[in-house]
């Protein structure tokens, strides 16, 4: 946003109600929306993840056809990766990163609500194909020539390409802002190596979205025409090559999960330090850790890919990078451990959800230096190791990572605190869960179990092993539930929070639990990695910049929302034919040219 | 390298949206690298259909080449007349940009007639499947950037631009000249290192 | 809103795209001439995107920010291209 001279514009339109929820284009509030859309999706992913655990809890079990069975599992991966745990951390990142860099909104406001409404639309749209000729059923990394016309011909495979393309704008245009936020809004003193980890994880992770994802979005192209245009890319009847599909995707898809992965360390980043009343130790190892996790995520996709027949050179090539990129998740880890160590520990609920993260997480981490080596890749490629691996790593990381930050950071959003008690049941119930579900996969993987398969028999021995899964399932589930109930209860009637009820570091304690639209009545002047703490008990007075031309807050905007809802229905034009496709079209012109016009702030 | 101009004083002194183009241009760059590698992988490996050496000259491109390079000569010429504070003379470029830009797209069109009458098609063989991929996508990023610049010259002709206010049109210009960038490595790739006949 | 470019007012945009087009009949003459026709094309190319960059796109005179960032994607790119080309070649001899 450029300065604006003291004399008010014109008063904007104002709105109220569902309206003004429409139209806001203030960071917070659509940080809120990404992160409740995301909590729904999330069940969603769940329920799916349920379904998937009792069909599998017995031998022989027909809990579902196989032709649904095949459906819920590729919609539970693309939801939960695509619908739940990118939008969460584009939301935590919405709501913290201006008021952590000491900004009153991100740099492009329009562009920030059309990321959430591009997200929330794509979301009806992916889950809307289990009702319009059956959700999409060829796995969440969606395969050649499974994904191609002939061995999967209902609308589920167009549907994911379009709800993906989709998500990828809402991923790109978030990105963008972020990145120009950070560069380019910090407050006065906020130098690079004073930012918030949490920062620099978001930073990070908005150049691998940046430059990943139109590797996806090249490959759904491709596959689309495939499907209807006739052309050969994959398929090798003609010349093209189902790897192509495989190296495309993938070079997307292991940056993917490092953009899972790097905001939840940033979280994690942030609440150690807060509840062990110490400095995050080791910031710079940390901070360049995390910069050369993203950096070196790109070297390492074909560890996805290592029994497809690529000679050994290049097998080897990529076990090398793979390996190598334990090493900087290995500092951050020991970092992180030492900056607990020897702190006035506060174990509180946000606090156990983190040493939660860094056990799975580390465990998770070295099912992976396995998978690294490509003999072992080998035997257990595509079994339920893997699964095992990335449950721990996803979920044990990002969901008990984006938990802590709920948890950490609810009392900033609502003004009211969580509830203690239910939080401690919620993570053992969580915890317990987990490993219960997760760890035996390992060991079913390694006697054999593949991956997406709709049963077993009953002489294989894995019975027991699954059941035992199941019930880890349901016990997480449980514990979701438990944890749905004091988000609700602690938003109605939680204790009051104040403005920093954590005696907190950094600068989104400095303002009122929630804070208002402008976040901050006068813009901190930056001094030290942790801001408020020297404040508070570091004996410094906080100074405070001068506005010399004073602040002007974006106007309201219903036209993002106007835009995405015509990409959308352009969407199912193209899978349901010209008149959608042309009303869409309609609409997203309509809503540019809306956009256009309105004064750019 | 941080916002404010002076230590304590906190002002936007630079416009955030030229940093957004750039950052999604290198965005875009990754894009089309997915596409060009397509294309160069799959050089050679049709198992049927016609030899694209067989119908493919480079008389078209290069002429297509050179009508796209200089549309980004008038290009810059629009914002340089906006720069000095000539509004009139910015969108007559601006006009002449697309007017090549439409050009160009009018020798592409020419272009995929002649390869249809000659049997290749994108479901041809693999080489018809790249070809247009690569070619159509760049086209498509053409026809986006003409909307673009036609956008701005219709705000132009209501008095939008000034020699202090010209932002939106170094931002078209930006993406009309990353088209052009596009252009000459496609050229190269696609026309240039195939030993192709001239005419 | 201000721009931070400022015009380039000794640039001669008209000979930068003079210089483009001869490039251009250069690449061209490169592909049927007896010379090593893919270096050439390489350094033609390189130039004409140079050019274009620096001049046209003004990352001459412009924050050095932006030509870091779009160097970061050319880079990207450039770096795809290549192990893409040898990941899905190399079982080709």
């Amino acid at each position: 946003m450029t300065t604006q001279v003291a004399t008010l514009p014109a008063k904007p339109r104002e709105y109220t109600g569902v309206m003004s929820w429409l139209t806001t284009v203030d960071h917070k509030r659509i940080g809120l929306m990404y992160a409740i859309a995301s909590m729904f999706f999330l069940l969603v992913g769940g329920l799916e993840a349920e379904i998937i655990r009792t069909q599998l809890a017995q031998a022989n079990l027909k809990i579902v056809n196989p032709d649904l069975y095949n459906q819920i599992f590729t919609m539970h991966g693309t939801t939960m990766i695509f619908l739940a745990v990118m939008p969460f951390m584009a939301g935590l990142g919405n709501y913290f990163v201006p008021l952590l860099v000491g900004a009153r909104d991100m740099a492009y406001p329009r562009l920030n609500a059309l990321g959430l409404w591009l997200f929330v639309l794509a979301g009806i749209f992916l889950n809307s194909s289990f009702f319009l000729g059956g959700a999409p059923a060829a796995g969440w990394f969606g395969y050649a020539p499974l994904t191609s016309m002939q061995y999967s011909n209902t609308n589920g495979v167009d549907f994911w390409i379009w709800g993906l393309e989709l998500l990828g704008v809402s991923s790109i245009t978030a990105s963008i802002n972020f990145v120009v936020t950070i560069i380019w809004m910090r407050a006065p003193g906020l130098r690079f190596n004073r930012l918030p980890i949490f920062v620099w994880t978001n930073l990070t992770t908005s150049f691998l979205i940046l430059f990943a994802m139109p590797s996806i979005a090249a490959a759904l192209i491709l596959l689309f025409l495939d499907r209807h245009f006739g052309t050969f890319f994959f398929d090798s009847s003609g010349g093209g090559d189902p790897l192509l599909w495989q190296h495309l995707f993938w070079f997307f898809g292991h940056p993917e999960v490092y953009i899972m992965i790097l905001p939840a360390m940033g979280i994690i980043s942030e609440i150690l330090p807060v509840f062990s009343k110490k400095p995050l130790f080791g910031y710079t190892a940390v901070a360049y850790s995390s910069v050369a996790i993203g950096f070196i995520g790109f070297t390492v996709w074909a560890h996805h890919m290592f029994a497809v027949g690529m000679p050994p050179a290049i097998d080897a090539a990529f076990s090398l990078a793979s390996m190598i990129i334990a090493v900087p998740t290995a500092i951050k880890i020991f970092n992180w451990i030492a900056t607990l160590w020897g702190g006035s520990i506060n174990l509180k609920t946000p606090l156990l959800f983190a040493i939660g993260f860094i056990s799975l997480f580390i465990i998770g981490g070295l099912s992976g230096i396995f998978l690294a080596t490509v003999p072992i890749d080998f035997q257990v490629e595509d079994t339920y190791f893997v699964v095992g691996h990335l449950h721990y790593v996803l979920f044990g990381g990002s969901v008990f990572g984006i938990v802590a930050g709920i948890y950490y950071w609810f009392p900033k959003i609502t003004g009211r605190m969580m509830n203690e008690k239910w939080g401690v049941v919620h993570f053992i119930l969580q915890f317990v869960g987990m490993n219960l579900a997760f760890f035996p996969m390992h060991i079913v993987g390694i006697l054999g179990m593949p991956r997406r398969i709709y049963t077993y028999g009953a002489n294989l021995g894995w019975d027991t092993i699954n059941l035992i899964e199941t019930i880890g399932a349901y016990t997480i589930g449980i514990g979701i539930l438990i944890f749905l109930y004091n988000l609700i209860q602690s938003w109605r009637s939680g204790a009051v929070a104040g403005n920093d009820p954590w005696d907190g570091d950094t600068l989104e304690w400095a303002t009122s639990s929630p804070p208002p639209a402008h976040n901050f009545e006068k813009i901190p002047v930056v001094t030290g990695r942790r801001p408020m703490w020297d404040v508070k008990h570091g004996g410094q007075k906080m100074d405070y910049a001068v506005e010399p031309h004073g602040f002007h807050m974006p106007p309201p905007s219903i036209w993002p929302l106007i835009l995405s809802f015509g990409l959308m229905i352009l969407m199912f034009g193209m899978i349901f034919g010209v008149i959608p496709l042309v009303i869409g079209l309609v609409i997203f012109v309509a809503g540019l040219a809306g956009w256009i016009n309105q004064p750019a702030i | 390298m941080s916002a404010p101009a002076s230590h304590d004083t906190y002002v936007m002194e630079h416009d955030h949206r030229k940093l957004g183009i750039w950052i999604f241009l290198a965005s875009e760059v990754m894009f089309f690298g997915a596409v060009i590698a397509t294309f160069v992988v799959f050089r050679g490996r049709s198992t049927s259909g016609p030899d694209p050496r067989e119908v493919l000259t480079l008389l078209v491109p290069t002429i297509m080449t050179l009508v796209l390079l200089t549309s980004s000569v008038t290009m810059v010429m629009a914002l340089q007349a906006i720069q000095g504070g000539n509004r009139t003379r910015m969108w007559q470029y601006l006009v002449a940009t697309c007017i090549l830009g439409l050009v160009f797209l009018g020798l592409k069109a020419t272009e995929y007639t002649h390869l249809f009458s000659d049997g290749i098609t994108p479901s041809a063989n693999i080489f018809g499947s790249v070809y247009f991929l690569t070619t159509g996508l760049h086209a498509a990023h053409v026809i986006v950037g003409i909307i673009w610049i036609l956008a701005v010259v219709a705000k132009a002709l209501r008095g939008g631009f000034s020699a202090e206010n010209y932002l939106p049109v170094e931002m078209a210009g930006l993406y009309w000249h990353f088209v052009d960038l596009i252009w000459v490595a496609i050229f190269m790739v696609v026309y240039l290192t195939d030993q192709l006949k001239f005419m | 809103m201000q721009s931070s470019t400022h015009s380039q007012p000794h640039t001669n945009y008209l000979a930068i795209g003079a210089a483009l087009i001869v490039l251009t009949i250069l690449e061209v003459a490169a592909v049927y001439l007896p010379v090593p026709t893919l270096l050439f094309l390489l350094i033609f190319g390189a130039c004409k995107a140079l050019l274009i960059a620096m001049y046209f796109m003004h990352l001459k005179v412009d924050r050095r920010l932006f030509a870091g960032l779009f160097a970061i994607g050319a880079f990207g790119g450039i770096a795809m291209v290549t192990v893409l080309i040898i990941v899905l070649t190399s079982h080709l001899q």
